[in-house]
């Protein structure tokens, strides 16, 4: 085709007169802007919420001062270096005070540009959301954000300020709940957008959804990436077969086990779900390297009057799919069949619908809290569905919205998960200060204000205890710990109080040799040595511990599990 | 607040720019109700900050970049709901539309992100090579690159659209 009939299409496009939005509209829609932007800035007057279930209670104050004041905390990043480094000290704001769960979320910053800034928050915040003070301003709206069930979060934000079409190169990022941000994993291409996240329920590596940016034909991509400390090679999965294309997955999520993940793929113009496609499961033990394209969902958009999944997640507490359907005006919540899309309890009815979507406020999103049956609900305002109720959660978060992993079981009021490679936000190989802020998250506070010092224990400098446990420092950097033991007694600064954690398959101070083998296999083993004691090797590192009696002598009581340690934590002791 | 005669300036200047921003709205999404969306959203920024916006040398050029920034921010993912919440809320957009213009935004919408945005400022927003490279914060030669290739490729995507039995437009005008 000649130039000048490009050329003469373009003038008659050009010359066409096309409905123009009335002006009254545009100036009440801008209003309303003001008033989402006052409702954000403005004191708030508090409000009482009450939720049901285990979320009874929560009250949440709205917000106090102005988004103003947290977009200028937000500015402390301009001018920073590319990549966000890792902070020396923990965030003096962070995490937010208060004794509600902590949330990380994107507020939407009204501009030119459609804008993010990642905030964190309590769901009983009195006290506006706290900016993250590392990343620099243009990180943000790239961001995507999953819960790392293993403590804080993790995501996905842009390493250099995106040119005018909105692309840039990405990267992954661990988040603690001190606000500590630890870059990690490949630097994605320019020309692909993360559109979602997904971390292992066992904290072991992420799932990321990829999509092509500048193309409509290249199938989006799927990649586990290991988070630090965790051994494995990144893998990919691509979103084609043949005659199958999709150039998007939304809504990733691993099934409990932590083996299927399943997702919802889409087309770059439409999204997921809504536009045919249902839910989408990878079994990530298989060696495809194809993303399965099968799914018996009901499409809605060719069957008039079905609902719509808008957006699901799987709660692994109740090992259900909870699914966000679109059903004609309605917006529901189901535990729903991830093959079928069947509903397996009643639809419980958003109040008011979802607000209409409109351009920057973000696609529907639900994170269901890992240890309970609470779950964000996320997409032009935030909601809290729990025990069959959904309550709407005021204040000024819209955008994306995840709960910290430091609410999964064993991490919250006192409890947290045992680790080979730390607790909770805290690993090993932090720097003191910000490894005590962390364990502080999930043990509260220690024994003695500051580490004693504990000159000539082999690889061990400084000490400093909690009830549950004690945390060990070599040279400025947290090195090891040691819970509570069965076999230990109550002294001045000692341990003493059993805590009620876990490691992340389940093994729990006092479960027998038997009990561990069922979660273990021959990976846990046990010796005579030291009036017995056991070792398990975990994805995350090693465990050991005592156990209450030698094993494999024929009089009872069985052994049990005392305690449990992991790194460094002093000399051996001198065997029997 | 804007003042009665900032609401004055702003109707002058929405009267006299809003039909372009909706034209090369729906040039760069191919959809004529995403297109009034995405103006109306870009406008209504402009008139939250129009004190300053009034200000710039070129409002238009402010809330075309806005408009810029929504057809291609990762949000127009979601279009198939905001389609439906429109269908539901009655709203129906019609508009009598030459086959050739929708044989022209549906041989757009068949190109590359990078491409279709360099043709739509070159030729309806009538900026030149440089004025777009500064605008996209990319190289001239970049510029030249795509749109010489979105030239082609539209071409190719046009000849394909005329072509005997093949479907024609396939926007929701």
């Amino acid at each position: 085709m000649p130039r000048d009939m490009i050329d003469g299409l373009f003038d008659e496009l050009s010359a066409t007169e096309l409905p123009v939005p009335a002006q009254a509209a545009v100036m009440a829609r801008g209003r309303q802007r003001r008033v989402r932007a006052r409702v954000t800035a403005a004191v708030c007057a508090l409000a009482v919420v009450a939720l049901a279930g285990s979320a009874v209670g929560y009250v949440q104050h709205a917000a106090r001062s102005s988004a103003q004041r947290s977009a200028n905390q937000g500015d402390k990043g301009k001018g920073r270096p590319a990549h966000p480094r890792p902070s020396a000290t923990p965030a003096a704001a962070l995490p937010p005070a208060g004794t509600g769960p902590l949330l990380l979320s994107l507020l939407e910053v009204q501009g030119q540009n459609p804008s993010w800034k990642l905030v964190m928050t309590r769901l009983t915040s009195t006290v506006p959301p706290v900016a993250l003070p590392s990343p620099p301003a243009w990180a943000d709206p790239q961001a995507t954000i999953a819960t790392d069930p293993a403590g804080g979060w993790v995501i996905s934000y842009a390493t250099s300020p995106a040119n005018a079409l909105g692309e840039a190169p990405e990267r992954l990022a661990t988040v603690s709940t001190s606000g500590q941000i630890q870059p990690f994993g490949p630097t994605f291409g320019r020309l692909l957008d993360v559109t979602a996240l997904a971390v292992r329920p066992d904290g072991s590596a992420v799932a990321v959804a990829l999509s092509h940016r500048n193309t409509r034909t290249k199938p989006a991509q799927i990649e586990l990436v290991p988070l630090p400390g965790h051994p494995g090679a990144d893998r990919t999965w691509t979103l084609a077969a043949p005659g199958w294309v999709r150039t998007m997955a939304e809504s990733l999520s691993w099934a409990p086990g932590g083996t299927l993940l399943t997702y919802i793929p889409g087309s770059d113009e439409t999204g997921g779900g809504f536009a045919g496609d249902g839910a989408v499961t990878l079994d990530t033990t298989a060696p495809d390297t194809i993303a399965p394209s099968t799914s018996s969902w009901p499409p809605y958009l060719k069957h008039e009057g079905h609902c719509a999944l808008r957006t699901g997640a799987w709660q692994v507490s109740t090992s259900t799919y909870i699914a966000l359907e679109q059903c004609d005006a309605d917006v529901v919540v189901v535990a729903a069949n991830y093959v079928t899309g069947a509903n397996e309890t009643p639809a419980v009815q958003l109040p008011g619908g979802l607000h209409t979507p409109y351009w920057g406020c973000g696609q529907p999103l639900l994170d269901p809290e890992p240890s309970a049956s609470d779950v964000l609900i996320s997409g032009c305002g935030l909601y809290l569905y729990s025990h069959g109720r959904i309550t709407a959660v005021p204040g000024p978060l819209a955008g994306a919205t995840f709960w910290s992993g430091s609410n999964a079981p064993g991490t919250v009021a006192g409890h947290y998960t045992f680790r080979g490679n730390g607790i909770g936000g805290a690993m090993f190989g932090q720097a003191e200060a910000v490894a005590i802020a962390e364990l502080e998250q999930v043990l509260g506070s220690p024994t003695t204000p500051r580490p004693t010092g504990d000159a000539g224990n082999c690889t061990v400098d400084a000490y400093l205890s909690w009830p549950t446990m004690t945390a060990y420092f070599f040279r400025g950097r947290f090195v090891g710990y040691s819970s509570a033991s069965l076999l230990g007694a109550e002294f001045s600064g000692a341990p003493h109080v059993i805590p009620s954690a876990s490691t992340a398959a389940g093994l729990r101070i006092g479960d027998d040799v038997a009990q561990a083998r069922r979660m273990y296999g021959s990976a846990f083993t046990v010796s005579s040595s030291q009036g017995g004691s056991w070792r398990v090797t975990t994805s995350t590192g090693m465990l050991d511990g005592y156990l209450t009696a030698v094993p494999g002598r024929p009089t009872p009581p069985a052994p049990r599990v005392a305690d449990v340690n992991a790194g460094s934590v002093g000399c051996p002791a001198v065997s029997p | 607040m804007p003042s009665e005669t900032g609401a004055d300036s702003f109707g002058a200047f929405y009267g006299a720019a809003a039909m372009r921003v909706v034209r090369h709205s729906y040039a760069l999404t191919g959809s004529l109700a995403d297109a009034q969306d995405i103006a109306q959203e870009a406008f209504a920024r402009a008139w939250q900050r129009w004190a300053s916006v009034s200000q710039c040398d070129s409002p238009e050029a402010w809330v075309r970049k806005v408009a810029t920034n929504l057809a291609v921010s990762r949000w127009r993912h979601d279009r198939a709901a905001r389609a439906f919440a429109r269908e539901l809320a009655g709203e129906q957009v019609m508009s009598e539309i030459s086959p050739n213009t929708v044989a022209l935004v549906h041989g757009l919408r068949t190109l590359p992100e990078r491409q279709r945005v360099v043709l739509v400022l070159h030729y309806l927003a009538d900026m030149p090579v440089d004025q777009i490279a500064a605008d996209l914060g990319c190289p001239a030669g970049s510029v030249k690159a795509w749109l010489s290739r979105g030239r082609a490729a539209l071409a190719v995507a046009l000849a394909e659209t005329a072509a005997p039995g093949s479907n024609s437009g396939v926007t929701d005008a």
